[in-house]
């Protein structure tokens, strides 16, 4: 018995839902991965978990809130943001219309060792 | 990723999740990739003192700011991690078996068509994750007859699309 669920999926067969976590079959919801337009972190995809879980079984109402975001890369140079981007800033509301500053420094634990986050261009 | 060599049945080419328990040093590493999985690879990979290529197909990073993403990759490549832009892999080939295996990969330059092979150790494909929810049947996951059934998937299919 091979029955196909009838989840409706996107055009990269991830599981459309809708901000409750549900997708088209009443009893099957998708958090994570695999969730269309949900990014792929793990921390949001936990703190989905629980919430839907909660509202489920908890008896709660609170839907994941996944606005704002943070993240990290974790290159050489670490680089960690949150919100939107500058280009998607510019993209929104004009460059003329955005001040954007940039201040580099170096952690502190690396003045002890001389290393160097910065190189020289 | 649907290039000779380059499929996961192929099992020629790794991702990042078998980079931590390969059986030898990764040696001369390519990548195939922007994202940051590939160049989190890159750096560390790097500073092992691995010899390290990137192929990059358009940008690295999407949807992060450009400003940021643009000193990272100088960053990576003063560290000496060889970035590659607007290459994709056409063939990935098993040279030599063994530990370390050899491979030989050949890559293309969307613009101008030129090919390049290189030797390396090891490929690593850090080109995104698919998922595998079309696969999904019933008859997997007890036919969902329960009054609620929570269905969750937090990673799909690994990163050899």
């Amino acid at each position: 018995m091979n029955y196909f669920l009838g989840l409706r999926l996107d055009a990269a067969d991830k599981i459309i839902v809708d901000k409750a976590e549900a997708s088209n079959v009443k009893n099957i919801f998708s958090i994570g991965d695999c969730a269309a337009g949900r990014p792929e972190l793990t921390p949001p995809a936990v703190r989905a978990g629980i919430l839907l879980g909660d509202r489920l079984c908890g008896g709660k109402k609170e839907l994941m809130d996944y606005t704002n975001i943070p993240t990290t890369v974790f290159t050489p140079t670490e680089y960690g943001f949150v919100g939107m981007s500058e280009d998607a800033a510019n993209e929104k509301f004009g460059a003329k219309n955005i001040e954007v500053y940039h201040a580099a420094r170096q952690p502190l634990e690396f003045s002890l060792s001389e290393r160097c986050v910065f190189h020289s261009d | 990723m649907d290039v000779p060599g380059c499929r996961a049945e192929d099992k020629i080419c790794i991702t990042s999740d078998e980079i931590f328990s390969l059986p030898n040093f990764p040696g001369k590493v390519v990548i195939v990739g922007g994202s940051y999985i590939a160049l989190e690879c890159a750096g560390f990979l790097n500073a092992l003192g691995c010899n390290v290529t990137v192929l990059v197909r358009d940008v690295i990073l999407r949807n992060m700011d450009t400003g940021v993403t643009e000193y990272l990759a100088e960053d990576l490549e003063a560290k000496g991690i060889n970035m590659l832009y607007g290459w994709s892999p056409t063939e990935v080939k098993r040279i030599k078996e063994g530990t370390p295996q050899e491979l030989s990969v050949t890559y293309k330059e969307t613009k101008t068509g030129e090919v390049r092979t290189v030797m390396a150790n090891t490929v690593i494909l850090a080109i995104g994750r698919q998922s595998n929810a079309k696969d999904l049947k019933a008859s997997r996951i007890g036919e969902c007859q329960s009054h609620i059934f929570i269905f969750i998937l937090i990673s799909s299919e690994s990163s050899t699309q």
